[in-house]
């Protein structure tokens, strides 16, 4: 039994040696490529760095081909406290990336459309910001917010409740595959 | 003890991190664990002896050596606890959510999970824990032969059931646990006259002895927690000494 045991430990420890040496050898194989030469840099740092895992992508696939991943969904009902606004301003302006949009004082800024949360933070110029991604893979960003009712990786749904706005202005920006779009045409 | 994980469970998983589904994860994972903790230690304290436990979607499995003769109200308790334990967290998590300890978001993932692992537990399929209850309370009753083949046939029966009510509503996961659970029925059904062998060679080497008898005609009637006289040809035969002539030359070690 002894001699049993210790075998597997030698086996654990050989197959978790031979696990950290690949990693070690990638990233080398990594760093000495990119040292040679700034293309392979580049793209490197694009797609390590730069790129997103699109998730609500995947996520709608999945449900389109390999249906929910919910085992039961029919038996629950779902009631969720549902604050279903929509945004009303007074007036808007260009503000670098986005729109600067504005509100009262001490808004309470509704989510716009479905969709992940994956980023909630501080970004220049822009205060605390959210970053929604939607169903149709774009990223709305949310300026200038206090006290967020989200956090980081939650499904929120159209009209539930993001957070209070700092002072009597809210930021909104439209953002594809790294790219900002003009909010004219998603803002009414 | 040892926690195995199953590589249908590591598939969800991995759906679940390419979806960005990430606090569910967690919260799964607890549930299943904590369900199979309430088997395992309340299978030690009633000095059975379980150890593995193996964790699949939506639900694991704590398997144990014990003999087939343990008594039936002890391992009625072991098949409830799971569920006990589960109720038990879910309770906990209810108290911290009064408190605003958890957020409405992470509650509501709790309550969901926690309500289909608990619908899915009580059905009477085979290797899930409302089947395992129902053949204990049946035993009790009916020879232990003819409530393993009633265990089968409940078992077949709600499935197609369950296959006809949610025909639209299929999705990947449920083809895995379905999968899963035919696998499981398949070899409980080819290992069900070995497992009923060692019923009866646990009586002859132990000599169990009951408060109850009961007379029954061939070897294929033996009940459990019963002892028995076994009636031929109008004279009556102890149960030992039947097992006794039931098993002669046959060899004993290979069993």
């Amino acid at each position: 039994m002894k001699h049993n045991r210790e075998e597997v430990i030698i086996k654990y420890l050989r197959s978790l040696i031979y696990r950290t040496m690949s990693v070690i050898l990638l990233f080398l194989v990594l760093a000495i490529l990119s040292k040679n030469s700034t293309n392979y840099k580049n793209i490197i740092a694009k797609n390590l760095y730069e790129k997103q895992i699109p998730f609500v992508k995947i996520k709608s696939l999945y449900q389109k081909y390999l249906g929910g991943l919910e085992p039961i969904n029919k038996v629950i009902d779902k009631e969720e406290p549902v604050f279903n606004e929509e945004i009303t301003f007074e007036t808007k302006e260009k503000y670098h990336d986005g729109v600067k949009l504005v509100v009262s004082n001490n808004y309470l800024v509704p989510i716009i459309s479905e969709g992940l949360v994956v980023y909630v933070g501080e970004k220049e110029n822009y205060g605390n910001v959210i970053i929604i991604e939607t169903l149709d893979n774009i990223d709305i960003w949310y300026g200038f917010i206090k006290n967020p009712a989200v956090k980081l990786y939650d499904y929120v749904k159209k009209g539930a409740f993001l957070g209070t706005t700092e002072k009597n202005y809210l930021f909104l920006a439209y953002q594809k595959d790294g790219e900002f779009l003009n909010y004219e045409n998603y803002l009414k | 003890m040892i926690i195995e994980f199953h590589y249908t469970y590591i598939i969800l998983l991995f759906s679940f991190v390419i979806t960005g589904y990430f606090p569910n994860i967690i919260i799964l994972t607890s549930i299943i664990i904590i369900h199979e903790l309430g088997h395992y230690i309340i299978a030690k304290l009633l000095k059975l002896k379980p150890y593995r436990i193996i964790i699949y979607p939506y639900g694991g499995l704590t398997k144990m050596s014990n003999l087939v003769n343990t008594p039936i109200n002890k391992e009625i308790i072991v098949s409830i606890s799971g569920l006990f334990f589960q109720i038990l967290y879910f309770l906990l998590i209810c108290l911290l959510y009064k408190h605003n300890l958890i957020r409405p978001y992470i509650f509501s993932i709790y309550k969901t999970y926690h309500l289909s692992i608990f619908i899915f537990n009580i059905l009477p399929i085979h290797p899930l824990d409302g089947s395992i209850f129902l053949n204990l309370l049946l035993s009790k009753f009916i020879p232990f032969r003819l409530s393993m083949y009633l265990n089968i046939i409940i078992s077949l029966v709600t499935g197609a059931i369950l296959i006809i009510i949610n025909y639209n509503t299929f999705n990947y996961t449920t083809i895995l646990i379905a999968g899963i659970i035919i696998n499981y029925l398949y070899k409980y059904k080819k290992d069900l006259p070995y497992l009923y062998n060692r019923l009866l060679l646990e009586r002859y080497l132990f000599h169990l002895k009951y408060k109850c008898t009961v007379i029954i005609k061939n070897q294929n009637q033996f009940y459990k927690e019963k002892n028995h006289l076994i009636m031929n040809n109008y004279t009556y035969i102890g149960e030992f000494e039947f097992l006794n002539t039931y098993f002669k030359g046959k060899n004993i070690k290979n069993v």
